[in-house]
């Protein structure tokens, strides 16, 4: 695959947190590229960078140097409203704590991204929300609280908020890693048959040995480089 | 609708904080607009009490005064100097000419008077001179017994007594025990007849100022034409007597006054407790102040049997005797048991009272009739008087319990102008006749000077020959002046004369300010020297006082609304800082800050709306609760700035729309920091609060 064909591109990335006087390098120079359609896994263990490296990729965060292109776009040069708006129409995120908004249902919780695109109609949005729901197997829960959810079901429902906009790419940052080992598997299964069926790039990060031996590609990061691609 | 359908869920969803928020909203909006028509409603009494009760819509006064009116006296209650105008008329015609919103001015001056009506003994006296010379045998024994036994009440009073009269710096009172042993002695009694007039002064000078009574009446006094007051004041009513004839001098008291203070001290305390029993429902058992007026009733019997003359003491010992079921035949004994009250009583004893004691007794210490001579300090600084007669009493109706507006007796403006230092014309041609008589020595200023120079101290009286300022040599005369109070003035005489100030009622009450402004320029372009001001500000202090009334409220108000920032500011910060997850959790997954903005300013104006709402309506049921049944004043001055007994406050819709607005725009300022944080809280925090 040419670089110019890669959907994601890092080059030389580095980033330095600053804790009090001491500044902490997460990242030490990642150069990586990540195509459309990949189902890939960042494994490390913990303090390796995964979380970081994801946070770049997602526009959540900016490289201290090197450079990050998402969907041609160099992060570094966009405005934080544009940075938004990529995040908006372009990733979807889901999260190892789901972050589902506590005080709206499942069907509103799922809609929400496409609310905030504002120009989907009524019709789509409904469409596409009862789509991905029931994609993930939860037509039963439409009206209820994530409260009312086990801690798998609400995981299904951040997978169906992530894809409902129909992105080129979802984050995952240790999306099993507050589930048990059986309900994860299901939840990996899950987005492998989505990645199947709707092409969608899935990159997400584990130290979970059990869910690496799923991914087609595993890129693997020990204290801020890549030891393996 | 994604926003205000997170704004309902989050304001369903935190009940503490939404309660704590709804609380502060609900009691800020309750007190703005019931505190703000309380206030309307006052101001608009105390309006109506002011302008109805002395001021009119505007007031005039001359632009040389040295201090501002103040109709209602200054801040130590004083009467201000605020100079007089000399052309009533030339002033009435020019400003009704010139300004037709004018509907009628009623010229004024306001002093301050005193009145001593004498003792018991020094009216005794008088009337022993009286019946001398009408000539009545019976009355004149029956008066010298009452003479007499007034002096045995003095005597037996005087141990009590002995260290206010050591007190005192009055040479009549020195030797006062043998003056008395002198007063009782049976030779100055069996002499009484053959030193007739001897006798009497010296029982006038030495016996009568022993009695240490509140005699003395001091007040304020309104000099106008009263019948252009009683026609422009609409409240005016006559209570007691009759109105004082159109062209005649003449006085009347102010109901309040004359209840309140020229009435028996005896007859004043049995009124007040039995408006206490009636309107408050204390009982004298229960209350100590009730019991303590009993004791002072009781050690002031002698202002009650001391005034009833041997013969009426014949015909009422009887009757006391078998009211009471007493053994004692005693009218002082009966008279102290009588005053003696208590709940089971009481009622039974205060109309016997006003039946039987009442009219044997001088219940008022002026009567309505009587011709007495009120004096005054005159511009000039000097002591004056002229006689009066009392008419009657007024009051301004529905205001009649109140002291500020039953502050003013009113005077004829004739015998005020004489009071202040002017003459009419006939005492103009009266003093130019004395002044032939009397023969004056004239001064002019050098004169004077001359006269108190160093230089010339040593050549005392020596005056200029050049006559400038006519000086009556016998100063006694100027000091006293004694006026006939019959005398009748005429319409012209009315308005040919001096002013202190003027009530002006206009046609329009919306116009005060316009008229004001016309009246100014009208006295500029025609010389009248005069200054105009509005009814509140003629008021003085009291006018102030819906001011300061309104302020505290405001400050109440902003005080409640400062807090009600604060909690509203630091509970939406706790929510912005509790939301950090969801805040960063919507920012990751595509809202941009002004979403979470918005978010925030939803949420504090469906909350703020909800609960002004709420508030503005528990606030308008009070109002209506209240314009039903009224606030009852609470005490006599009270009456005045409710304008009457009790305050109809009513719902004002601008209160409750201006206070939605203030409360709607406290929400959103107070939401802003919350919000500012809010904005920034990054997309990264909901990675992070993951972890």
């Amino acid at each position: 695959m040419n670089k110019s064909d890669y959907f994601i591109q890092l080059n030389q990335v580095t980033k330095d947190y600053q804790l009090g006087k001491v500044i902490v390098p997460a990242l030490k120079g990642v150069s990586l590229g990540i195509g459309l359609g990949e189902f890939t896994v960042i494994a490390g263990p913990s303090g390796s960078g995964k979380t970081t490296l994801l946070n770049l990729i997602g526009c959540v965060d900016t490289a201290t140097s090197g450079q990050v292109i998402v969907a041609e776009k160099d992060t570094a040069r966009l405005t934080e409203v544009e940075l938004t708006d990529l995040r908006l129409h372009t990733i979807g995120f889901i999260f190892q704590s789901f972050n589902l908004i506590s005080v709206l249902n499942v069907v509103d919780n799922v809609e929400f991204p496409l609310l905030l695109q504002k120009k989907i109609s009524k019709a789509e949005r409904k469409e596409r929300v009862l789509h991905f729901v029931e994609k993930v197997g939860l037509q039963g829960h439409l009206n209820h609280r994530p409260n009312e959810l086990s801690g798998g079901q609400r995981q299904r429902v951040a997978i169906a908020r992530a894809l409902v906009t129909q992105p080129k790419i979802v984050l995952a940052d240790e999306p099993t890693a507050n589930l048990d080992s059986k309900t994860g598997q299901t939840i990996i299964d899950l987005m492998k048959h989505i990645n199947e069926t709707e092409k969608t790039t899935f990159l997400f990060s584990t130290h979970d040995h059990h869910i690496i031996q799923h991914a087609r590609r595993v890129i693997e990061l020990q204290d801020g480089l890549i030891t393996k691609s | 609708m994604l926003l205000l359908k997170l704004a309902f869920r989050n304001i369903l969803l935190h009940k503490l904080k939404t309660s704590v928020i709804g609380a502060i909203i609900v009691i800020g909006t309750v007190l703005a607009v019931v505190g703000n028509s309380l206030v309307d409603a006052v101001s608009t009494g105390m309006q109506k009490s002011i302008v109805q009760s002395l001021a009119g819509h505007i007031q005039i006064y001359s632009s040389h005064a040295k201090e501002k009116l103040a109709l209602f006296g200054d801040t130590g209650g004083n009467v201000t100097d605020i100079g007089h105008v000399r052309d009533f008329r030339r002033v009435k015609e020019t400003l009704m000419r010139e300004i037709p919103d004018i509907q009628s001015m009623i010229p004024m001056g306001t002093n301050f008077a005193f009145i001593n009506p004498g003792n018991v003994l020094d009216s005794k006296l008088e009337e022993y001179r009286k019946n001398e010379k009408e000539k009545s045998a019976t009355e004149l024994v029956s008066t010298k017994e009452h003479i007499r036994n007034i002096i045995l009440d003095i005597q037996e009073g005087l141990p009590r007594i002995a260290v206010m009269i050591a007190a005192e710096d009055d040479p009549t009172l020195k030797n006062s025990a043998e003056n008395m042993k002198r007063a009782t002695s049976e030779t100055f009694w069996s002499q009484f007849e053959a030193k007739r007039e001897e006798s009497l002064e010296f029982l006038a000078n030495r016996i009568a100022p022993l009695i240490f009574d509140d005699n003395q009446l001091f007040f304020s006094f309104v000099g106008t034409s009263p019948k252009r007051f009683s026609e422009a004041f609409s409240n005016f009513e006559i209570v007691k007597g009759e109105m004082i004839p159109d062209g005649r001098r003449g006085f009347l008291f102010s109901d309040y006054f004359y209840e309140n203070t020229v009435k028996h001290r005896v007859a004043r305390v049995f009124d007040e407790i039995q408006e206490r029993l009636t309107k408050h429902h204390e009982t004298i058992a229960a209350e100590k102040a009730l019991q303590d007026k009993i004791k002072t009733n009781v050690a002031s019997a002698a202002e009650v049997y001391s005034q009833i003359d041997p013969a009426a003491s014949r015909i009422i010992v009887p009757k006391l005797k078998s009211f009471l079921k007493s053994e004692s035949g005693d009218l002082r004994e009966l008279v102290r048991f009588f005053l003696n009250v208590s709940d089971a009583n009481f009622f039974e004893r205060f109309n016997f009272f006003y039946a039987e004691i009442a009219p044997r007794i001088r219940l008022y210490k002026m009567g309505l009739g009587e011709v007495f001579p009120l004096s005054a300090f005159a511009k000039s600084g000097f002591s004056t008087a002229v006689n009066v007669k009392v008419y009657g009493t007024y009051h301004f109706k529905s205001f009649e319990s109140s002291p500020i507006a039953g502050n003013f007796c009113l005077l004829d403006l004739i015998s005020f102008r004489e009071l202040y230092g002017f003459q009419s014309d006939d005492r103009v041609k009266e003093s130019q006749s004395l002044e032939k008589e009397m023969g004056l020595v004239d001064f002019d200023r050098s004169g004077v000077d001359a006269l108190f120079s160093k230089k010339d101290l040593t050549k005392p009286g020596v005056a200029a020959k050049s006559a400038k300022i006519a000086v009556p040599q016998s100063f006694g005369s100027f000091k006293e002046k004694q006026t006939s109070y019959q005398q009748v003035y005429s319409d012209s005489e009315m308005e040919n004369g001096v002013f202190l100030n003027t009530a002006i009622f206009i046609k329009d009450v919306g116009k005060v300010s316009q008229v004001i402004a016309k009246i100014n320029e009208v006295s500029k372009k025609e010389k009248l020297e005069i200054q105009a001001i509005d009814y509140n500000e003629a008021a003085g202090l009291v006018g102030q006082l819906s001011f300061v009334v309104r302020a505290i409220l405001f400050v109440c108000v902003a005080i409640i609304f400062a807090v009600a920032t604060f909690i509203i500011m630091n509970s939406m910060l706790m929510a912005a800082l509790e939301r950090t997850k969801e805040i960063g959790t919507m920012r990751a997954i595509g809202a941009q800050r002004r979403f979470i903005l918005l978010l925030f300013l939803n949420e504090a104006s469906v909350l703020s709306f909800i609960f002004s709402i709420l508030g503005s309506a528990i606030a308008v049921l009070i109002l209506f609760w209240l314009g039903r049944v009224g606030i009852p004043a609470g005490g006599d001055v009270a009456t005045f700035f409710f304008s009457g007994p009790r305050l109809y406050p009513a719902v004002h819709w601008i209160h409750v729309f201006v206070v939605l607005l203030a409360m709607t725009f406290i929400s959103i300022v107070s939401t802003q920091y919350p919000a500012w944080r809010a904005m920034r809280i990054s997309p990264i925090e909901a990675m992070r609060s993951a972890k």
